[in-house]
């Protein structure tokens, strides 16, 4: 049984306290922390984007590249920030379709959690390669007039189609989503602000066959986004599973494992957001222990499954006993300093949290969440950081130009500033646009009944069939 | 999209009638079905039990005629124990997974699903034999890394292990309805299950156990269930093919297995409701949520094996070229392009129509075809591999033998390989038709319980159907 | 995936291992030719120095120490033999870095050269990652030499600048001025008439380069050599460099080899 914290008194009642609260970002005053939090995140950013200059200006002779580790950190943290990407679909379009209820306050911040770290995440590639500047050649065929076109067998031609078009497709899932409450808020603003949320608000006035075409778009997008979804990571995973020349990265797993390791961080870090903004915002009746729960019992899940793909290719790399396998992983296993990020990453981001999870009382408590969720995050960089230097570095089988990998400076101020701009980023949009889909919230509060079943009460949801 | 045909197809015109009966009624008819045998039952339980014979028949002949020294003579066999595992033993898993999340449709076909644990027997006779094939590990690559008495071991203990998880999970499901049958029934199956379920009075204590113990039961079986795919698709696949290094096979097979799960539970629901007397239990519901998932499970299927088919084609070394001619596009083509056609193409362009998903037999024809196409995976992985296998044994010795330089031709199958096959799945389901006598085949329990959880109240004008949802 | 014989020459070269001292000549030479950025210390410690030729050193034990209670280290330092392995781009004919650049800056052009488009080239550096030998350069920083070797510079070929990739081109510049002075006097281009920087300079004769298509040459003759492999041919990349096998007179058949 859980406890339900009942909004109290009657429909109306209830819509005015949605409002109230939700919209209390817009139309309300903000908590004074809200600010703090949001001037560390912009000076992070700062700081990021900096280091970026910086890298550009002097050359990636700046970084702690080498030969043959020409990917390290900031291909790492494009992939790390890709799989937070996942977050938002996994969790709004397929709870969606599956009609889960309590996905309803969680599913706009996962999708601006995706809005925001896809944009960030395409930021890292193009810093990484050598002339920035060029690289309108990469994914666009603007040098048609000398009949040279970008080269569609390179994975780094799918992954910025596959990119966009997930960028695209998830601005147009949150803005469907979005129109309803901007609508609120329009009805609730003056002066500019009404001006900016009315040409927003597309003219919604609540008609029936307005909600009927929101609700269509919304299902429509959401199936049609999951290939997409699926497609972004698996292409980002071919990025390195097609190269035959790197020991440990020519694995036919690659693409499953790694998008259901993007869900795992993402789902993570969908959580972590959810927390922090439930504090900035005090939205404590929206977001409650029940969401942690099924939250928790999803990442349960998706941990197991992602263990069991990380497992199949360890074995299955391991299984010919050749001496160039055996060697890149004893490598990540058993040297210095790879070893003890390995034991990191592997406790951070399954023996920890997943036996943690289990217990009802961790679920269900905010805090513990917090710290299981961001430290599946910790552990699914350093998963992303162990796949690509330890292959690098032991490039078989010309031992004469083995290498090693530290990060410099700018890398580090780059990683860190990437958290700072997604941070800042998702608090602003939180300034402008209510980050908990209000109208899905009502909705919920309207389908939402109890049902006694001889002594006890069970809660209910009316279902159409 | 929905045209006024599909609709109509749906569940308007199919009232599910279970929802107007009592808790005793249903009890009632569940049990006088599964006390009733009919001619048509005698008659199919006749053939099928020849079928079994006739396989049996055709194990012999392969037996005294080739021994087992060679691989390439048990291809087919191998085929069949894997399409076995894949289906039958994979079953019970749709069962566990939508009890875990508390889907309501899923009661009617809970036990239909479980019931598969019983093909268990013939999956692990056949599965002895075959392990006589494999060659110690020591001093050859294989997942067990040269440990001691590998992979006879672990491999006998997996498939057992599972069959008796299977038969458990049937047995503390079925326990609530074996009390049932101890109160209400008469004859031998009175007796039978008051023998098995004497203590079972359904008091508080006892609901609460029985319901961990399915959780815990489920959650085993599941993850053995992954485990054997991963070693059957380690000890008789990769690791006899030199130079074969797939990591996506052993999610693929049980990936497959999920798939072909509920495509067998498809088929077999829509046979009962067909032919089996239970019209009122079976309704729309189960078929039209079975089918988005088997729609997913498709997507992912074809999914899973572009990841693996992706990365040998680009990678464009010789060995990988081989295993991509071998397995797809040379010697064994034809299988390939109908298990695509058959568990891709049909469930996809199939399920995406609602009105398909809405109707009973459309998403049973779609089941069976999945279940064809998975039996041609399979030849296409096993009897590939058992014939490389013959023409290197000696290399299989070998700790690094040499890589897969050639592409063999196609083993076609010869009487005693047919009789093999179908004897197998004939035997399957002989099996399956015996024990649907013996255990209810619809969960009383579950049915009655989804009862409770129902109820239809007034919304605005209208009246709706308010679903309970438990914690 | 050999390419037919469009009648044109396909260049080639035979490296015999036998034959090379490890003397870094063509190092140097190649240095010198192609405009490559000096390796000094810094650079050399950051792992970034550049040489499209470099020798590869192995130290060779007897065979018993490589296996497992023995180790390498431990072996009698008279029986230790060093194995000098010149490594340069293969030129594959089935090249791995091809396919996976975004922006066609590396091909395969019809006389069997792997060519490098400086100028199309952003950096993203995925060829280096499938190459399997090594022999892609990244120019990390912007190219710089002291004012007194500005003089040195070869006018025919480009210097790179930062953020391209860079690798061994045959010396495409003299298969090209060849080409014209043979089209000039009306001729074909003679067997050696033209070589690259690196084997013009080996002393020892070690790289010999030509027209494999052309059945009189010299490479076309040596890589038919029982000597003859090439590197990781497992890959299939199908390389256009072969080696020669090292001839050992100290080779017997108890230390492990045929």
């Amino acid at each position: 049984m859980q406890e339900r914290v009942a909004m109290g008194g009657n429909l109306q009642e209830v819509e005015q306290k949605v409002n109230r609260d939700l919209l209390i970002s817009v139309t309300g005053s903000v908590p004074k922390r809200f600010w703090v939090a949001v001037a560390l995140m912009a000076f992070l950013a700062a700081a990021g984007f900096g280091a970026a200059g910086y890298v550009v200006a002097q050359g990636l002779g700046a970084t702690g590249l080498n030969r043959p580790i020409m990917w390290a950190f900031f291909i790492t943290n494009f992939v790390f920030w890709i799989g937070i990407s996942h977050a938002g679909v996994m969790l709004s379009a397929i709870l969606r379709l599956a009609q889960a209820e309590w996905r309803r306050p969680a599913t706009r911040a996962a999708e601006i959690v995706t809005i925001f770290s896809l944009v960030n995440a395409m930021l890292f590639p193009i810093i990484h390669t050598g002339r920035p500047w060029r690289t309108l050649y990469w994914a666009f065929p603007y040098d048609f007039g000398r009949g040279i076109w970008p080269n569609v067998r390179s994975p780094l031609i799918w992954d910025p189609s596959a990119i966009i078009t997930y960028l695209t497709s998830s601005v147009l899932f949150v803005y469907v989503a979005l129109i309803p409450d901007i609508a609120v808020a329009r009805d609730r603003t003056t002066g500019i602000r009404h001006q900016f949320y009315s040409v927003l608000a597309l003219g919604w006035r609540g008609y029936p066959r307005q909600w009927r075409l929101q609700i269509i778009a919304g299902f429509l997008l959401s199936a049609l986004i999951l290939p997409i979804f699926v497609s972004v990571h698996s292409i980002v995973s071919w990025d390195f599973a097609v190269n035959q020349s790197v020991e440990g990265w020519h694995s036919t797993i690659f693409a499953p494992y790694f998008v259901i390791g993007a869900v795992h961080s993402g789902v993570s870090a969908v959580v972590t957001v959810m927390i922090i903004l439930r504090f900035l915002f005090k939205w404590e009746d929206y977001i409650r222990p029940e969401h942690m729960d099924a939250l928790g019992r999803l990442l349960i899940v998706v941990a197991i499954t992602w263990f069991y793909f990380f497992a199949m290719e360890v074995t299955f790399g391991l299984f010919t006993l050749e001496n160039a396998e055996l060697g890149l992983r004893s490598m990540q296993f058993f040297e210095t300093p790879y070893s003890t990020l390995f034991l990191v990453f592997i406790i951070a981001a399954f023996f920890f949290p997943v036996p943690m999870w289990m217990f009802k009382n961790v679920r269900r408590s905010f805090f513990w969440m917090t710290i299981t969720t961001i430290s599946v995050n910790i552990g699914m960089w350093l998963e992303r950081f162990l796949i690509i230097i330890p292959g690098l570095a032991r490039k078989q089988p010309l031992s004469f130009s083995w290498s090693t990998y530290a990060p410099s400076v700018p890398e580090i101020l780059m990683v860190v500033g990437s958290f700072g701009f997604v941070g800042m980023s998702i608090l602003l949009f939180a300034k402008v646009f209510p980050l908990i889909p209000i109208y899905d919230v009502k909705e919920g509060e309207i389908l939402r009944r109890e049902m006694k079943i001889g002594k006890v009460t069970i809660p209910a949801v009316i279902r159409e069939e | 999209m929905a045209t006024s045909n599909g609709s109509h197809n749906g569940g308007h015109l199919y009232q599910p009638q279970v929802f107007t009966k009592t808790q005793r009624e249903i009890t009632r008819e569940v049990l006088d079905q599964t006390r009733s045998t009919g001619p048509g039952y005698k008659r199919a339980l006749a053939f099928f039990g020849l079928l079994l014979v006739l396989g049996i028949i055709g194990f012999i002949i392969r037996a005294t005629n080739d021994g087992f020294d060679r691989f390439s003579p048990w291809g087919y066999m191998m085929a069949t124990f894997s399409f076995l595992i894949t289906a039958a033993a994979s079953a019970p898993v749709f069962s566990v997974t939508q009890r875990m999340v508390r889907s309501h449709w899923r009661r009617p076909m809970a036990r239909v699903a479980e019931m598969f644990a019983v093909v268990g027997v013939l999956s692990t006779l056949m599965f002895i034999p075959l392990l006589l094939l494999l060659p110690s590990a020591e001093g050859r690559r294989s997942i067990w890394f040269e440990w001691p008495g590998t992979p006879f071991w672990p491999d006998i203990l997996a498939v057992v292990f599972l069959f008796v998880l299977g038969i458990a999970l049937l047995f503390v499901a079925a326990v609530p309805d074996l009390a049932a049958t101890r109160d209400l029934g008469d004859g031998w199956r009175q007796r039978w299950a008051a023998r098995l379920v004497p203590g079972w009075h359904g008091d508080d204590r006892q609901w609460k156990v029985l319901r961990a113990g399915l959780m815990v039961l489920g959650a085993l079986y599941f993850m053995m269930l992954i485990y054997v795919h991963f070693l059957i698709t380690a000890d008789f696949a990769q690791a006899l093919v030199p130079g074969w290094k797939d990591s996506i096979l052993a999610p693929y097979h049980a990936l497959s297995g999920l798939q072909s799960a509920i495509a067998v539970t498809l088929v077999a629901m829509y046979l009962l409701y067909r032919f089996g007397g239970f019209k009122d239990y079976i309704h729309a519901d189960q078929f039209k949520s079975a089918s988005k998932i088997l729609l997913g499970l498709s997507l992912l299927w074809f999914y899973f094996w572009f990841s693996g088919f992706i990365v040998y084609w680009y990678g464009r070394q010789p060995v990988e070229q081989n295993v991509l001619k071998t397995f797809m596009f040379e010697a064994y083509r034809w299988p390939f392009v109908i298990s695509m056609v058959l568990t891709f193409f049909v469930p996809v362009f199939g399920l995406m129509w609602n009105f398909v998903r809405k109707s009973l037999l459309g998403p049973a024809l779609i089941g069976f075809s999945i279940l064809v196409g998975t039996m041609m995976d399979r030849v296409r992985i096993y009897v590939a591999t058992f014939s490389i296998a013959d023409k290197r044994a000696d290399a299989l010795e070998a700790l690094h033998p040499e890589p897969l330089l050639g592409v063999p031709t196609a083993q076609m199958p010869v009487t005693a390989d047919v009789m093999i096959v179908i004897g197998g799945i004939g035997g399957a389901i002989f099996l399956y038709l015996l024990a649907m006598k013996f255990i209810p085949i619809i969960s009383i329990w579950e049915v009655s319980e989804g009862l409770l959880y129902r109820k239809t109240v007034p919304f605005l004008k209208r009246t709706i159907m308010l679903m309970g949802k438990p914690d | 995936m050999a390419k037919q014989d469009n009648g044109r020459a396909k260049w080639s070269m035979v490296v015999d291992s036998d034959r090379c001292t490890g003397c870094q000549a063509c190092v140097v030479a190649c240095q010198a030719e192609n405009n490559i950025p000096l390796n000094e210390e810094d650079i050399f410690k950051q792992r970034r120095a550049m040489s499209w030729i470099r020798i590869e050193r192995y130290w060779e034990v007897p065979f018993e120490y490589t296996q497992h209670p023995k180790k390498p280290e431990d072996a009698p330092f008279d029986q230790v033999k060093a194995r000098f392995l010149p490594i340069l781009c293969q030129h594959c004919e089935n090249a791995p870095c091809e396919p996976v650049c975004p922006v066609f800056a590396t091909y395969h052009n019809d006389e069997g050269l792997n060519v490098q488009v400086y100028n199309r080239c952003i950096g993203t550096r995925f060829c280096a990652n499938n190459d399997p030998y090594n022999v892609r350069f990244f120019n990390y920083w912007e190219p710089g030499w002291p004012e007194t070797l500005r003089n040195q510079l070869n006018p025919d070929v480009t210097v790179r600048s930062r953020g391209v990739m860079e690798k061994c081109t045959f010396c495409v510049q003299r298969i090209r001025r060849t080409e014209r002075t043979a089209r000039k006097e009306g001729r074909e281009v003679a067997d050696g008439e033209h070589a690259p920087a690196c084997v013009q300079a080996c002393p020892t004769d070690a790289l010999v380069f030509g027209d494999i298509n052309n059945p009189d040459s010299r490479v076309s003759k040596l890589s038919k050599d029982a000597r003859s492999y090439r590197l990781l041919e497992d890959q299939g990349t199908e390389p256009n460099i072969h080696y020669l096998m090292k001839v050992d007179p100290f080779l017997t058949e108890e230390n492990g080899h045929e």
